[in-house]
């Protein structure tokens, strides 16, 4: 049994998004001869579309490669792909849970990147071997020797052996395969003890039910047991077991140090969850493994069918992203301009982008998403508290004593180049600077204390946009802090719009809604009457801006292509005002609510 | 035809009844529409689908998937119909040279049986018969006589020009590429080779006043064109003029400005004979344009090309704006969802730009059921704010409901 664990290699990748992690994963499985060079799509295991658009890796997808090593014998690696983004460090913290090593890609032409730095530290949390790897050494801007230094200045970690690579190019791939086997060390735990295995990842299939990606760490599995989640309790009959190799294959049984997946009828996502630790219902493990919690939801935006979509779709659609996302959730809420909708919380932008995205993409669904708010704690004057997801709704200001926002702990890494511009642009968000180190030379990691609703508010492109890409930010929660915070209306020919409500810092009130209302006079079209845009703190006024009238009495053309158009845009609510939404008796299109958020270069 | 509701055949088999009274021969009438949407360059105020600078090899490739689509809507259509009219809009269609317009008309010919209501008896085809009306919107400065006198023998026997005004500040203003110099030879061109010709003419234009206005018309009737256009400029979103006027860079004329330009127009057509047929055309009697008036009697006709609508045996379809997407072939008519309320109130929107409105009794016939039953309460208060009237049958615009299309309009399309 031992001989077993001995030529097992669990693993992971880390790497920044773009330094070339799926294809490393593409490229180990090509060498392996696990997926046929044809059957190859561009990065086999982003296995969603948005993912390979984007570039990134949402979801985990595990893979198992047989590798036949120089040493004459065949190894069984598990290559657990992370996701590469802040918004799912849980994620990322429990896969790591399930490797003994990882590999550490650095882009040549780059060097370390924050998001790296933050996962490298989550790898050795979890006492994992780090095996760095030096990637696109084929491009002429490669600088490996340097990439090298920065590896040891920056995460004290040995770099001189560490593999020159091209992914792209297929460079030294072998290299790579060999120091897996030489460096990270066969799994451990006994076969015969109680169950302990790692859920740590899962995924709703129509024809399955959920299938939990798991690690055994003692004992065994096979279909036929009764399982326990030790952390929700949940009961469980196991239909199938099997590996990813790296289509999905039935196996006899998974045993301490197997990876692979675990069928059991189960109905949600939500039953399932990431961390939680599965053991046998009849000979039930002493504890669970360590490290569970359940991911709590950080930014909230509200989801809004168009007039031409229907309630009851959208409706259907969160459920169904829901079965497969344990960290989305929704509830019912009601806005008086935009009707019937939902609430929804993500774990971060990121998130939340990509599920509205999937709304409209997969789900072919109309919808208008509203500003995003982080969760607001309102201290009542009889001490109570009230955490406000939704700016509208904020009590009034007589009736509570104080609010506080969120703050958080970011890292941001730059060359040093942009450091002014960037501590700049953070003292205008209200960070403030917690210490400041060179990583290298030229290389620069910020530390700052931020309100959340800053970080949320356009920060990333801002980032993004004054230091040419080259910046990198990482953050998570810290604690509540006690605010001057204001609650920000903005009024459409002097009717409130709620949907447009935010809550903003006292101090940038005033830029906030000169912005929002110049921005809302460009997207709103003309009408037959003026339109006074409007952005008010209670009952006064800050900004205003004003959308000219365009008298629009007579219709001059009217021939075969115009008939159903011009029509429609004298019927009310048809088609034709699709795009348009109408407040009181002005018209705004979708854009306007995406239009306000948009980070500003000219700023 | 497929059906929404019981309503819609009932409705359909109506109108069916009713058009065909009007077929000959079995074959009922179709206005046939082509889309060219290329120009040299765009206006400031245009938002019609059209692409300017394009070369020659894109204006080809589309020729030949034009003409791909007219052979197949003859196998589809070509047993029903006969083409008594047939327009060429754009874009600018007069940027197509004689042989590409040549390919265009042929396959028309060999799809469709071309003629007048005796078509199906003489077997007209383009160019044979006088009673088929071929319109080819143009503009000045992009034909000269040797091409006219190409395109007549081809079967043009109408011209419409994109004339706009004979003011050179504005023509400047408006982002044309001819002055009125070059408008003028347009016209003449045309005249010399006894071409009937229409001019398209624009009013309310950002720097024109009432004199000018009045200039431009005046010196336009000495040309002694058939059949006139005038526009009222109307911004649309997306161009140049809709930006300007929006940030207050553009001024337009007043309101009540352009309504004097638009009145006097009326006045000055009819001393020099023109009948006020539709709210923005004039003609001398007899020179109507059949095509555009189907658009406005609900009569069936056909586009092909991209952007162009249809409208066949009660439904409406139109094809893709892409211009990649239509030369890839991948473009399919989209149909629009029809029902009986939608026909009726088609009916209402288009019928009521004619100056002499429409016969209730035809409503009553094509649609089975009242037009005041079906219209009020917003008919009578229309009525009662004397922005409509109703005369011997006939229902129409009042003089003041002319200044007031859009209003009247919203009023009976929500009932």
């Amino acid at each position: 049994m031992k001989d077993h664990q001995q030529y097992i290699r669990n693993f992971c990748i880390i790497a920044h998004i773009d330094h070339g992690k799926s294809t490393l994963a593409d490229r180990l499985l090509e060498n392996t001869g696990s997926v046929a060079k044809r059957d190859m799509k561009e990065q086999f295991l982003d296995n969603m579309d948005l993912e390979r658009e984007r570039g990134i890796t949402i979801k985990l997808q595990t893979s198992r490669l047989v590798y036949n090593a120089k040493d004459g014998n065949e190894y069984i690696f598990n290559l657990i792909d992370t996701p590469g983004h802040v918004d799912f460090n849980y994620e990322v913290s429990r896969s790591l849970a399930a490797c003994e090593g990882a590999v550490l890609i650095v882009d040549a032409t780059q060097g370390v990147e924050a998001q790296t730095l933050a996962n490298v530290y989550l790898a050795l949390d979890e006492d994992l071997e780090i095996v760095p790897v030096i990637n696109k050494i084929d491009l002429a801007s490669a600088r490996p020797e340097e990439a090298k230094q920065e590896i040891e200045d920056v995460i004290g970690l040995d770099a001189s052996d560490a593999p020159l690579i091209s992914a792209k190019e297929g460079i030294n791939i072998e290299g790579v395969l060999e120091a897996i086997v030489e460096k990270v060390p066969a799994p451990s735990g006994d076969p015969e003890a109680p169950l302990k295995a790692l859920i740590f990842d899962s995924y709703y299939d129509n024809y399955k039910g959920v299938v939990i990606y798991t690690r055994v760490f003692d004992g065994a599995l096979k279909a036929g047991d009764k399982i326990k989640m030790m952390n929700t309790g949940a009961v469980y009959d196991v239909t199938e077991v099997g590996v990813n190799a790296p289509y999905q294959t039935p196996v006899r049984e998974l045993s301490a140090g197997d990876v692979g997946y675990v069928c059991a009828s189960i109905k949600q996502v939500r039953d399932a969850r990431v961390g939680d630790t599965i053991t046998l219902a009849d000979r039930p493990a002493k504890e669970h493994l360590p490290g569970y919690k359940k991911v709590q939801p950080m930014v909230y935006c509200g989801i809004y069918p168009t007039p031409d979509e229907k309630y009851e779709n959208v409706k259907d659609c969160l459920e169904k992203l829901q079965v497969n996302d344990a960290a989305f959730v929704f509830e019912p809420e009601t806005s008086q301009a935009l009707g019937y909708g939902f609430r929804c919380g993500f774990l971060g932008l990121l998130h939340m982008e990509i599920i509205v995205e999937r709304l409209e993409r997969e789900f072919d669904l109309e919808i208008i998403t509203t500003s995003p708010s982080v969760i607001y704690k309102v201290v009542m004057h009889d001490g109570s508290e009230v955490m406000i997801e939704n700016p509208s709704n904020l009590p009034n200001p007589t009736e509570y004593d104080h609010i506080e926002e969120p703050m958080v702990k970011a890292t941001i890494m730059l060359p040093k180049d942009y450091v002014g511009s960037i501590m700049a642009l953070c003292q205008d968000r209200r960070g403030n600077m917690t210490h400041m180190e060179y990583i290298t030379e030229d290389r620069v990691a910020l530390h700052y204390d931020m309100p959340l609703n800053e970080v949320i508010y356009d920060f990333f492109d801002a980032l993004k946009s004054k230091t040419r890409g080259y910046g990198s930010l990482d953050y998570e929660f810290d604690r509540y802090e006690r605010s001057q915070l204001v609650k920000l209306d903005i009024l459409l020919n002097k009717e409130p719009v709620d949907a447009f409500s935010m809550i903003v810092h006292e101090s940038k009130a005033y830029g906030r809604a000169r912005f929002v209302c110049e921005k809302l006079k460009e997207v709103i079209p003309m009408h037959q009457f003026e339109v006074p845009i409007q952005a008010a703190i209670g009952q006064k006024v800050i900004a205003r801006e004003t959308v000219k009238a365009y008298r629009k009495d007579v219709l001059a053309k009217c021939y075969g292509g115009d008939i159903s158009r011009k029509k429609k845009l004298l019927e009310k609510q048809k088609e034709g005002k699709k795009r348009m939404r109408q407040f009181g008796t002005v018209e705004v299109p979708q854009e306007a609510f995406t239009a306000v958020l948009k980070y500003d270069d000219n700023k | 035809m497929t059906t929404t509701s019981n309503g819609v055949i009932e409705l359909t088999k109506h109108r069916e009844d009713y058009l065909a009274e009007h077929a000959v021969s079995g074959l009922k009438a179709l206005g046939f529409y082509l889309h060219i949407p290329f120009c040299v360059r765009k206006c400031n105020y245009c938002d019609f689908v059209s692409f300017p600078g394009q070369g020659q090899d894109i204006i080809d490739s589309y020729v030949d998937r034009l003409c791909g689509d007219i052979g197949a809507a003859g196998k589809q259509y070509g047993k029903d119909y006969h083409v008594d009219t047939f327009f060429l809009g754009g874009g600018t269609p007069s940027l197509l040279t004689p042989a590409q317009l040549g390919r265009v008309l042929k396959a028309v010919n060999e799809a469709f049986l071309c003629g007048c209501e005796f078509a199906a008896q003489c077997g007209a085809g383009l160019g044979k018969c006088d009673g088929l009306e071929v319109t080819l919107e143009s503009n000045p400065g992009t034909f000269d006589k040797d091409k006219l006198r190409e395109y007549i023998s081809l079967g043009i026997n109408r011209l419409s020009m994109g004339v706009q005004s004979l003011d050179d500040g504005v023509l400047k203003r408006l982002g044309r590429i001819h002055d009125s110099e070059m408008a003028l030879k347009a016209m003449r061109t045309a005249k010399a080779l006894d071409l009937n010709y229409n001019v398209d003419l624009m009013l309310g234009i950002p720097g024109q006043t009432l004199a000018i206005w009045e200039d431009t018309l005046k010196r336009v009737l000495a040309e002694e064109p058939k059949h006139v256009s005038f526009y009222s400029l109307q911004l649309e979103m997306g161009t140049p003029f809709y930006r300007d006027f929006k940030d207050g860079r553009l001024t337009l004329p007043e309101w009540s400005e352009n309504r004097a330009m638009y009145h006097r127009t009326l006045e000055i057509l009819r001393e020099a004979g023109y009948k006020h047929y539709e709210i923005s055309n004039a003609a001398l009697p007899g020179y109507e344009c059949k095509h555009n008036l189907k658009y406005w009697t609900m009569q069936d006709y056909l586009g092909l090309g991209m952007a162009a609508h249809s409208f066949l045996g009660g439904r409406r379809c139109f094809t893709t704006s892409d211009l990649k997407e239509y030369l890839a072939g991948h473009a399919v008519p989209e149909w629009e969802e029809t029902d009986e309320y939608s026909l009726k109130t088609d009916f209402v929107f288009t019928e009521l730009r004619l100056i002499d409105g429409f016969s209730k009794q035809t409503y009553q016939t094509m649609f089975g059921s009242d037009f005041e039953d079906d219209f009020a309460p917003a008919y009578q208060k229309l009525l009662k704010e004397g922005l409509m009237e109703e005369q011997n049958g006939f229902v129409r615009l009042t003089a003041s409901g002319l200044d007031q299309t859009n209003p009247v309009m919203e009023a009976l399309l929500n009932v």
